[in-house]
């Protein structure tokens, strides 16, 4: 089982979309953190887009998503766990 | 007596090529590379508040924007050749494939003009800038540098897999392996240009 040449097409189209709408919330004025969380939110919606139809493991035995990320994510969680103590290395210098 | 538990699941539990098997292994490898290099850059960047901003809108977020456009089309691409080779049509693997790696070629050209801008206008380098900030160049030069360097490898590796297809050489696992890689590429692009570039934007 394959994707359809129609639902690559709107997964592109989709990726576009929501690139254009990461650079509109660049210029408007947020804080740091808050607008870290927001292009967080929006890249892991396109990588999942971008892992489920283009790499398409969305149609892949469910096991092999099993078996590659667990690892994946337990590692990028211990490296965001480090974060929060960027905030506070920032106040304990200035 | 008790038996010694051993693994009957069969040959292949993931019904999958035994090279896109070990592409996707490779892969996850990568992610961590690039996990740790972006969150240096983002830990780096959060406690600074003096860290530079020097993304404008023109050139710098253009090109980025343009840059990103193109490695998602060139995706998309890629995931139409991959569909043409399983489907064996060999003759359009080829074309998109001649495609996705102009696009790639494309990505470079305007990478290395912006690397050019940044030093040349901007003055930074990969060890200094004007605002003082050496931690800045090291970051951006080594995460955006690995990642050229791995588009300028995809786009030799997906000439040599379109040579072979055009040849009547390589079969669909081949190039779904080599379509794994240039997605992987796309998406560490996907992370870097929003939290190198706009997050950075000068205003």
């Amino acid at each position: 089982m394959q994707p359809t040449v129609k639902q690559l097409a709107m997964v592109w189209a989709a990726l576009l979309g929501f690139t254009l709408v990461e650079v509109g919330l660049a210029f408007p004025h947020f804080s740091a953190v808050l607008f870290l969380i927001v292009l967080l939110v929006l890249s892991i919606g396109k990588s999942a887009l971008i892992i489920g139809f283009f790499m398409h493991l969305k149609f892949e035995r469910r096991a092999l998503a099993l078996t590659l990320f667990p690892l994946l994510i337990v590692f990028v969680l211990v490296l965001l766990a480090l974060l929060p103590d960027a905030e506070r290395l920032r106040e304990m210098r200035f | 007596m008790q038996r010694e538990a051993t693994w009957e699941g069969g040959g292949s539990p993931f019904a999958i090529g035994v090279k896109p098997l070990g592409m996707w292994l490779f892969v996850v490898s990568d992610a961590l590379t690039f996990s740790a290099l972006l969150v240096t850059y983002t830990y780096c960047r959060l406690s600074n508040p003096d860290w530079p901003t020097p993304f404008h809108f023109s050139p710098s977020i253009l090109f980025s924007t343009a840059m990103t456009f193109l490695l998602l089309s060139s995706s998309f691409t890629m995931a139409l050749g991959v569909r043409a080779m399983k489907n064996g049509r060999r003759g359009q693997t080829v074309r998109m494939i001649a495609a996705t790696i102009a696009m790639g070629l494309g990505f470079v050209a305007l990478h290395l003009n912006e690397w050019f801008h940044l030093m040349r206008v901007e003055n930074i380098t990969l060890t200094g800038n004007p605002w003082h900030q050496p931690l800045f160049g090291a970051t951006f030069f080594g995460l955006t540098g690995l990642h050229m360097a791995h588009v300028s490898a995809g786009v030799i590796y997906l000439a040599i897999i379109a040579a072979g297809v055009a040849r009547g050489k390589f079969r669909a696992e081949d190039v779904e392996a080599s379509g794994l890689y240039w997605h992987f590429v796309d998406l560490v692009w996907m992370f870097i240009f929003p939290m190198v570039y706009l997050m950075s934007v000068a205003r």
